[in-house]
Formats: C-alpha cells, structure tokens, sequence
C-alpha cells in the first residue's frame, strides 16, 4: 500500500460504518484516481473534499431529531433508519452514547421540573444544596444506565431480529488491505 | 400496529419531500453537479472517476468534483431513482463500480435542459436589447 493510499484510507474514517463496508474501496480508488502521478501526499482540497463528504453522509444517514430523541428512550425505528441503528449499536463508544443521552435526558427532564414546580425560588433554598440534590439524582442514573447499556443494547438489536440474525453490520476492511 | 405503520410510512414520505426540496433549488430546479451527472451518464455508463473528468469537460472546467461531493450526490440520485449501480471491476487494484441513468433520471434531465435553455434564452433576450429588438 501506498502512502497515499494509507492517507486516503485513514481519512476514510469520516465517513460511516456502512458506507466504508459497502464501497469504502470504491471511493479509496476513485481518490486515488484523482491523485496527480508521483505524488506522495494527498491534495488538500481533496483530504478536504473527502472528509467534508464522509461527514456529510454520516448526516445524511441520521434519523431526524424527534426519532433520535424516541429511539434514545426506547422507543422503535423504522426500517429506513436501520443502517444508522446499526452503526450506531456496533460502532465503537455505543455505552458512551447511551449514557450520555441518557444523562442529557435526566439533565432536561429534572430542570424542567425545577423551572415548572418553582423549588429553585423557594424561599432558604440554598442553590448549592439543589445541585447538589442534582448531583445525587443524576449520577447513579448514569451509573445504572452504563450497567445496564449492554442490556439495552441487545433489547434493541433483538427487536429488529439483528441480534441472532446473520444480517448483521459486516466487520470494517482493515487499514493493511 | 398498521395505523402506527401508517403513521411512520407519512412521516418518512414527508421527510422525502423536504429531501427532495433540500436537494433542489426553488422551482425544482437541479443543483449543478446533480444536472452535470446526469447529462454524463445520458449516453454511456461510467464509474467515478469517469463522471469526475465527464463533468469537468461538459462544465468547461468550472466543476470540478471532489469524491466527497461525487458519492454524495450520487447516493441522492440514486435515493430518488434517477441512476442505478450497474457493472463493477477492478483495475491495476482499484474497484470501479459502474453507474448508468435511470429512465426517470433520463427525464428529470431533459425537463431540467429544457429549463434551463429557456431561462438562458430569457436571460439572453434582456441582457441583449437588440436580440429582443429583432424577436419582437
């Protein structure tokens, strides 16, 4: 492998899973067509092009916000949005993902009871002891949420039959094809 | 469970519409590297890199694609059924998947042509006062 090659292929971790599977070698040679004979480092318009493209798909391939926000807790996907699903449940840093989401949820759900119930103007309400209330509320939900992430995880998988079935998110072509 | 199938398939034909919308221009008119790729595949196959130098000579060297640019705009024709993969190959180790236009695709880009010269023709006619001068 060239180093070109090697460069075209590291920038190719922009764009997403599936994509990289399904024709990640098709775009590596495309590029390289585009590389001026000789040459041993990439063009920077098109390192550029490249990752603005791969980021863009990456985009493209998301759910809209309102399934996001359904899919995060629990909720169903519909079949279009299965790739995303599955780059999303087998791409690496998935219980970070959750638990994150989860906290960011946590995070909405008890301001908005703060602002609607009117606790934070209470009069002795020390603001420091309610973040620290928060504190105490919020963190063992991240806790429980990173242990039972891999639960979830499979729940969802299973749902859709992804979890026994063979139709599952090929395993990325290595750097050293 | 229908109905919320129902629902969801409403959602996702909405959610193409406002693509569709994102993808073109007020009036539905093309973006330029989709009406570009389009009249280059009218009358051969090509892979990508093939569409990239097709493009760059129909454009008169003013668009010059980037394989970013190319895998995106193509995967958006092919969402929407104007071009289909065809044939694939591998040349001195690089794979080259073939691309040709669909018959949708065939239509989508004589209706955007004709647009277009006539919008070059009005555009012509009042940037020449002479040329309107004659028609008239």
């Amino acid at each position: 492998m060239t180093s070109v090659e090697r460069q075209v292929r590291v920038l190719m971790r922009a764009w997403p899973i599936p994509d990289r599977v399904e024709r990640g070698n098709e775009i590596v040679g495309t590029s390289l067509d585009l590389v001026p004979d000789g040459r041993n480092w990439l063009p920077l318009a098109l390192a550029t092009n490249l990752v603005v493209g791969g980021i863009r798909a990456r985009w493209r391939m998301r759910p809209p916000p309102w399934r996001w926000i359904v899919y995060r807790m629990g909720g169903r996907l519909s079949t279009r949005w299965h790739r995303w699903m599955l780059n999303d449940l087998k791409g690496p840093g998935w219980r970070r993902r959750m638990v994150v989401s989860r906290l960011l949820f946590s995070l909405v759900f008890i301001s908005t009871w703060a602002v609607v119930s009117g606790v934070t103007h209470r009069p002795g309400m020390n603001p420091l002891s309610f973040v620290i209330g928060f504190g105490l509320a919020v963190i063992p939900a991240a806790v429980i949420g990173a242990i039972l992430a891999g639960k979830q995880r499979n729940r969802q998988l299973d749902r859709y039959g992804y979890l026994q079935s063979a139709q599952q998110l090929p395993s990325e072509p290595s750097l050293s094809q | 469970m229908t109905d919320r199938g129902g629902e969801e398939r409403g959602w996702d034909e909405t959610l193409d519409i406002y693509r569709v919308l994102i993808h073109t221009n007020e009036m539905g008119s093309m973006r330029e590297p989709s009406f570009l790729i389009l009249v280059a595949l009218s009358d051969q196959e090509l892979h990508g890199y093939g569409i990239i130098r097709e493009v760059k000579e129909l454009s008169g060297g003013r668009v010059k694609l980037g394989p970013g640019t190319l895998y995106g705009t193509l995967d958006k024709l092919k969402e929407q059924g104007l071009i289909e993969p065809t044939s694939t190959e591998v040349v001195d180790g690089r794979h080259r998947q073939y691309y040709g236009i669909t018959g949708a695709g065939l239509s989508a880009v004589r209706s955007e042509a004709n647009a277009r010269e006539e919008t070059l023709r009005a555009a012509t006619m009042r940037l020449h006062p002479r040329l309107r001068g004659a028609s008239a």
